[in-house]
């Protein structure tokens, strides 16, 4: 009772001194004291590439023809500030959260409505991180807005063919996800290479997840926990010496439990355990929670994780900004783990200027191509989407549980651009009202403007101009036809492709 | 018809010939390319391969490369002469005993998994010492020690029944770009064929527009990933002029006789084809030989599925005078029980196995250590899958300090450090 | 019915005597006095025990063979048996066995099954070689062969009536064959004790028996049979021998009770039959045809790969296979543990 207290005014403290430092000084100046620019030769982006790198970042798209005429047209001093907060308040940015979660946390493995909804609803509302991670970890089925954040759990509870029941690859997934470690290879002994890493980490956590089971004859993703009668022994394969322990998360106390004879066949929803669990993961001191995304959102953003790879925090692999993931972290808790607010904050720093190439995901990419060929008005946009976005998921998207956190040009994605009917059709002047209206258009230098800005959101160079001028006005080729072939190589180009 | 070796610069040019204008610099590249076709054959000739070939589920020793006929545990089938004096093969394998001079097998494999989930990919990787990461899968490996071919063709193939794609968990750590691009049933992967209405000019304009924009944009200084891209992009070109390749109408009669025109055979003809394609690592694979019940009824259905287009294959490959640079592996991810269970079959037995090579720097007609009269375990000296991994990368001649990968900075070993390569299996 | 068919002994009773035998046997038969029982081994040797008065004693195997002996039959003071290794050799049964004629390569590969006709002039042998042959019992003369078949045969049988030889495949047919003309009279289907499972043809005509009039054919097998873990229902069919109809079939067990090792009609006239799989799997039982199911299953009397009827005596020998499956090393006090078997000859009795 003692330390509780201690630890509660503790906190108050922080609170307040961290609250207190961000109103004078916003985290997005305290970044840029803490990251020099990185060397003369990196650029802070031109308007165009800052707008670009924005929207897709924030709402998932490239900006519109218009969207970008308007921003470049722009003199005043504060347009950058505005974008940003133009585009977070955008219906498009909590669904395009909905989109990036969900390839984070479910890592292509499947999909499902309630759990749709639930991502929906929660960056809609902007819920706090701590929350939403507790919603996911310990569910709660009665309430029908939320009850969706089971299907974390439930698909990785399924049985894949005659495979028992993975719960060690829950268990992995939850600390790779939630706390940057990846405790595979503690599993079964302390880890070889990794000294933070040790067998009772990972048990700590597996004696909870172990005993987690698909909820029988549930319609909606949910849970049902059968809790152990004991605490959890466990043996490394290297040594005889058995250990035990009960419910404990990495680098955190016990939690106290008492082992259950007989469960209630009725528990609580949520689950009393899993809840206890997840409040400890989820708590303002537990800081490697909060590190763990602050960094994933700093790779998102930045294009390099200030830890990286994002899954092996550790001591031995120290971030190459210490100091800025603390920061990051500390104000992070202070703000009640406000993802929106870090996003604003991060992509105000002059370290976003200098953002790294990043990929774009088989959804920024779907609709980007659909906008840039010039499908802009919302609802056509959402039913292009919608009827394309399978097919491009097939061949850019990776595999099932392959983390999609780097480049991945594949054979496949180049024999989709190069050949798939469905996405050249795109490019026909009957789907793509830019080639309908560009055909139509005699000047040939507005045209190869309009192309650019479409397309690449920026201005051709002169020698760009002339280049394509010349193509549209050789009377060997048929107009449209340049068109199309011209609009098709924008679209499959790196400098398309790459969210630069 | 197109020939299927090399069409690739070839076609490139005549794409970029239509658009002179536009394509100075990429038509230098391909030109030089194209006038020196001498240096590029030679380079090719020069190529080493490697077809593994994969009975997934585990062949039997005792009903292949290790028969111990008239011993308790010998099963029903006889032992029969081969092509090299004093070597036998079981009677289930009559064509490759004619082929044995050309094929070499160690029969003191005892390795470390009898589970098949964990075994296919302790195997597959080498069973290295746990570093941490995946391995990646002998393809994969010998895909980034070694690198395409020549051909440009994508250096690691796998032929399998069901369905294909790409791969990439075979990589591992060595990332997504080194995985299979699997041919299911033989097929190719989807979007190979170029649409009917894209014509020829049209098709090298986009091509030639493309090459440019993305040029100009490294010319910006920007583009990490323009290498990998144009890879890609390159291996999808070559994959689209080579369907030759997967037009079974063009097959020879005789050769589909001689492989058999079930899976296994049609599929090891076509590996044949991607080798002499200019494919670096092959691998064809066929499942269910994992007999735990009537496991002799399941010998005499299977082996011979097996036996007639390995024998078809070592004829041709060295007919072809392929063999001295073709490595051909066949295993799996261990051999079976020698006690026969109540059900008549044999179980999975990591113990005391065999696994037969041949080809590229083995040692022909080589028989490389023993199991005991029963076939119970190995006499001597065990070998792992780690000792083989060092033998094939010997075997094809990878350059001792280019045995080593680097992940994240950190060096990590191609194969166990503990062990060593075979020098008996060597030529 | 009558009330003797009720007090006829068709149930086991008593577990009776038990010889256990240091390797793995396939197949088991009384000689004709039932003084004598043999049978053959994994060990390419015949195996016999000698009744006493208090126990049976196992007389020395007689060797010759090669790999397996899965089949022999026995006429009078005749044995003939055949090996997986090609050779046929015709023995004269006694206390001192001796060869009266073999032919080291009578088939070029496996022989899964040899008959004698009722007659006992008659040898049939068949198996993996598609084609089965004939010989004269008297001296090994070889009289003729039956077929090509379309694969592999496993199961042979002759009718009563001295003519007809029924022959199973592991395609599921079973061809009728008048031996005499050497002609191929018809062809009948269990087809669905065959399968081509993914890339293995399983299954098929295992096992073929006459009932004593000749009326019907029972054939053992597995229903949908699989690759693998040769898992399947284990099944007999019972073919009415006029028409070639399958008019009773009984599946027992589960898939993982293995497949039909063995079928025999009892003299009254029900099915005797028992299958095997893994340890503790497959049954024997007994199924008069037209019931639904097994009237009597013994089920401790599990991974049954023969069954023999005694000559004059209401006793089966049941011949057991004992040999554990699993993967991987699992030594016995540092040795490797092979398979054995087990022989019970069962008392029958009435319920």
């Amino acid at each position: 009772m003692h330390t509780f207290r201690l630890m509660a005014s503790c906190l108050v403290l922080t609170c307040w001194v961290a609250q207190g430092i961000a109103d004078e000084v916003p985290l997005h100046k305290r970044i840029d004291q803490l990251v020099a620019s990185e060397s003369p030769d990196v650029q802070a982006a031109s308007d165009a590439d800052y707008l670009r790198r924005a929207s897709l970042d924030l709402i998932g798209r490239i900006p519109t023809y218009d969207e970008a005429k308007d921003y470049l047209a722009d003199d005043s001093a504060d347009k950058r500030v505005r974008l940003i907060d133009r585009l977070l308040a955008s219906p498009e940015h909590p669904r395009h959260m909905a989109e990036a979660f969900h390839v984070l946390l479910m890592e292509r493995r499947g999909d499902n409505e309630h759990w749709q909804q639930y991502l929906r609803v929660s960056f809609a509302e902007n819920t706090p991180w701590d929350k939403m991670a507790r919603e996911m970890l310990a569910p709660n089925a009665s309430d029908e807005e939320r009850h969706g954040a089971a299907f974390f759990m439930t698909k990785r509870l399924e049985k894949v063919g005659q495979n028992p029941t993975d719960h060690p690859g829950l268990t992995r997934d939850i600390s790779r996800l939630f706390l940057g470690m990846d405790l595979q290879c503690a599993q079964c002994h302390d880890h070889l290479f990794i000294d933070d890493y040790r067998q009772r980490d990972f048990q700590g956590l597996f004696t909870v997840y172990s005993s987690v089971q698909l909820k029988r004859g549930a319609k909606t993703p949910a849970v049902d926990v059968k809790p152990p009668a004991e605490r959890l022994s466990f043996t490394s394969v290297f040594e005889a010496t058995p250990h035990e322990t009960g419910p404990r998360v990495p680098g955190r106390p016990e939690i106290p439990f008492e082992p259950t004879e007989s469960a209630p066949k009725e528990r609580p929803d949520p689950d009393p355990l899993l809840s206890a669990l997840a409040s400890d993961l989820t708590a303002r001191e537990h800081r490697q929670f909060s590190r763990n995304i602050v960094n994933r959102m700093w790779h998102r953003l930045v294009g390099r994780g200030l830890v990286w790879p994002l899954d092996l925090h550790h001591s031995g692999n120290p971030a190459t900004h210490p100091e800025l993931l603390e920061l990051l972290t500390d104000e992070f808790i202070a703000h009640d783990f406000n993802l929106r607010w870090l996003i604003r904050e991060i992509a105000l720093s002059h370290a976003y200027e200098q953002a790294r190439e990043k990929r774009l995901s088989a959804e920024q990419t779907a609709r980007s191509v659909i906008v840039a060929l010039g499908t802009t008005e919302s609802k056509a946009l959402d039913e292009r989407f919608a009827a394309m976005i399978e097919v491009f998921r097939k061949s850019l998207a990776n595999e099932a549980q392959e983390p999609e956190d780097g480049f991945n040009s594949s054979v496949k994605g180049a024999l989709f651009l190069l050949n798939d009917a469905e996405f050249l059709a795109l490019f026909e002047k009957d789907n793509s009202p830019l080639v309908q209206r560009l055909v139509q258009q005699d000047d040939a230098a507005a045209v190869v403007d309009e192309l650019y800005l479409s397309v690449f959101t920026r201005r051709p160079s002169d020698e760009e101009r002339a280049e394509l001028v010349t193509l549209l006005e050789d009377p060997n080729w048929d107009r449209a036809e340049v068109l199309k072939q011209v609009a098709w190589a924008m679209v499959t180009s790196v400098e398309f492709q790459s969210n630069h | 018809m197109r020939h299927p070796l090399c069409p690739s610069h070839e076609h490139r040019l005549s794409r970029r010939q239509l658009l002179t204008g536009m394509s100075a610099a990429g038509a230098g590249i391909g030109l030089l390319n194209f006038l020196q076709p001498a240096a590029a054959e030679s380079l090719r000739e020069r190529d080493k391969q490697v077809i593994l070939i994969w009975t997934d589920g585990g062949l039997s020793q005792l009903e292949s490369w290790d028969p111990k006929p008239n011993t308790r545990f010998g099963g029903p089938y006889r032992a029969i002469p081969t092509s090299v004096p004093g070597v036998h093969l079981s009677e289930m394998m009559p064509h490759t005993a004619r082929q044995m001079h050309n094929l070499a097998i160690l029969r003191s494999v005892c390795t470390q998994d009898n589970s098949h989930s964990a075994g296919v990919a302790r195997i597959l990787r080498g069973d290295p010492k746990n570093r941490g990461v995946d391995y990646p899968y002998l393809g994969s490996a010998v895909a980034k020690l070694m690198g395409p071919c020549s051909s440009g063709l994508p250096p690691y193939v796998w032929i399998k029944p069901y369905s294909g794609g790409f791969k990439s968990e075979h990589a591992g750590f060595l990332g997504p770009k080194y995985g299979a691009l699997a041919f299911g049933d033989g097929q190719p992967p989807e979007n190979t064929q170029p649409p009917d209405a894209l014509n020829p000019q049209a098709a090298a304009l986009r091509d030639e527009l493309r090459r440019k924009f993305n040029e100009r944009y490294a010319q910006r200084g920007r583009g990490a990933n323009l290498d990998a891209d144009s890879h890609v992009f390159d291996v999808a070109e070559t994959l689209m002029n080579n369907m030759d390749l997967f037009d079974e109408s063009k097959l020879d009669p005789k050769d589909q006789e001689r492989y058999g025109r079930h899976d296994l055979g049609r599929h090891m003809l076509l590996g044949r084809r991607m080798l002499e394609a200019g494919v670096r690592f092959v691998n064809v694979t066929s499942y269910h030989w994992d007999s735990h019940g009537d496991h002799f009824n399941a010998c005499a259905s299977l082996v011979p599925q097996l036996d007639r287009p390995l024998a078809a294959l070592l004829e041709d490959l060295a007919e072809r005078s392929m063999l001295d640079d073709v490595l051909v592996i066949v295993m799996c991810e261990f051999g079976r029980t020698p006690r026969i269970n109540s059900h008549c079959g044999r179980d999975h037995w990591p113990e005391a196995w065999s696994i037969a090579m041949g080809g590229c720097g083995i040692e022909r007609g080589a028989v490389v250590g023993a199991t005991n009269a029963e076939g119970t375990f190995v006499e001597e000296t065990p070998h792992d899958i780690g000792h083989l991994f060092h033998t094939w990368f010997r075997a094809l001649g990878i350059p001792p300090q280019h045995m080593e990968y680097v992940h994240n900075g950190q060096p990590l070993p191609v194969a166990h450090d503990e062990c060593h390569a075979i020098d008996e299996l060597l030529s | 019915m009558s009330t003797t068919e009720e007090m006829a002994p068709r149930v086991v009773t008593k577990p009776g005597t038990e010889i256990e035998h240091p390797g793995q046997l396939w197949l088991l038969r009384f000689n004709t006095t039932g003084k004598r029982l043999w049978a053959s081994g994994y060990d390419g040797k015949l195996h016999r025990w000698r009744e006493t008065e208090s126990d049976w004693e196992a007389e020395p195997p007689l060797a010759g063979h090669n790999g397996w002996v899965q089949s022999f039959a026995i006429a009078g003071d005749r044995l003939v048996s055949a090996d997986s290794w090609g050779r046929l050799v015709c023995w004269q049964d006694g206390d001192e066995p001796s060869v009266l004629w073999q032919h080291a390569e009578a088939h070029p590969g496996w022989i899964r099954a040899a008959a004698i006709s009722p007659d006992a002039k008659i040898i049939a042998t068949a198996g993996d070689e598609p084609t089965v042959r004939l010989w004269s019992l008297a001296d090994g003369k070889p009289l003729g062969s039956l077929g090509p078949h379309a694969d592999r045969v496993f199961s042979l049988a002759f009718h009563p009536d001295e003519k007809s030889l029924a022959v199973g495949d592991l395609l599921g047919t079973i061809r009728h064959w008048d031996f005499v003309q050497q002609t191929l009279v018809r062809e009948f289907s269990v087809g669905d004790l065959a399968k081509l499972d993914r890339i293995q043809q399983c299954g098929g005509a295992r096992v073929l028996a006459f009932d004593a009039s000749g009326e019907r054919l029972a054939c053992g097998g597995q229903k949908t049979p699989g690759g693998g873990f040769a898992t399947g229902l284990p099944c007999v069919m019972v073919l009415d021998w006029q028409s070639g109809e399958v008019i009773h079939e009984l599946q027992h067990g589960t898939k993982d009770d293995g497949f039909i090792y063995d079928v025999a009609f009892h003299p009254d006239g029900f099915v005797m039959a028992t299958s095997s799989a893994f340890p503790g799997k497959g049954h024997l039982w007994f199924w008069q045809p037209g019931e639904e199911k097994p009237f009597h299953i013994g089920k401790k009397l599990t991974n049954g790969h023969a069954l023999a009827l005694r000559p004059g005596r209401p006793q089966l020998a049941f011949l057991v296979d004992v040999a554990r499956n699993g993967n991987g090393r699992q030594l016995i006090n540092g040795e490797y543990p092979g398979g054995t078997a087990k022989i019970h000859l069962l008392e029958l009795g009435t319920e």
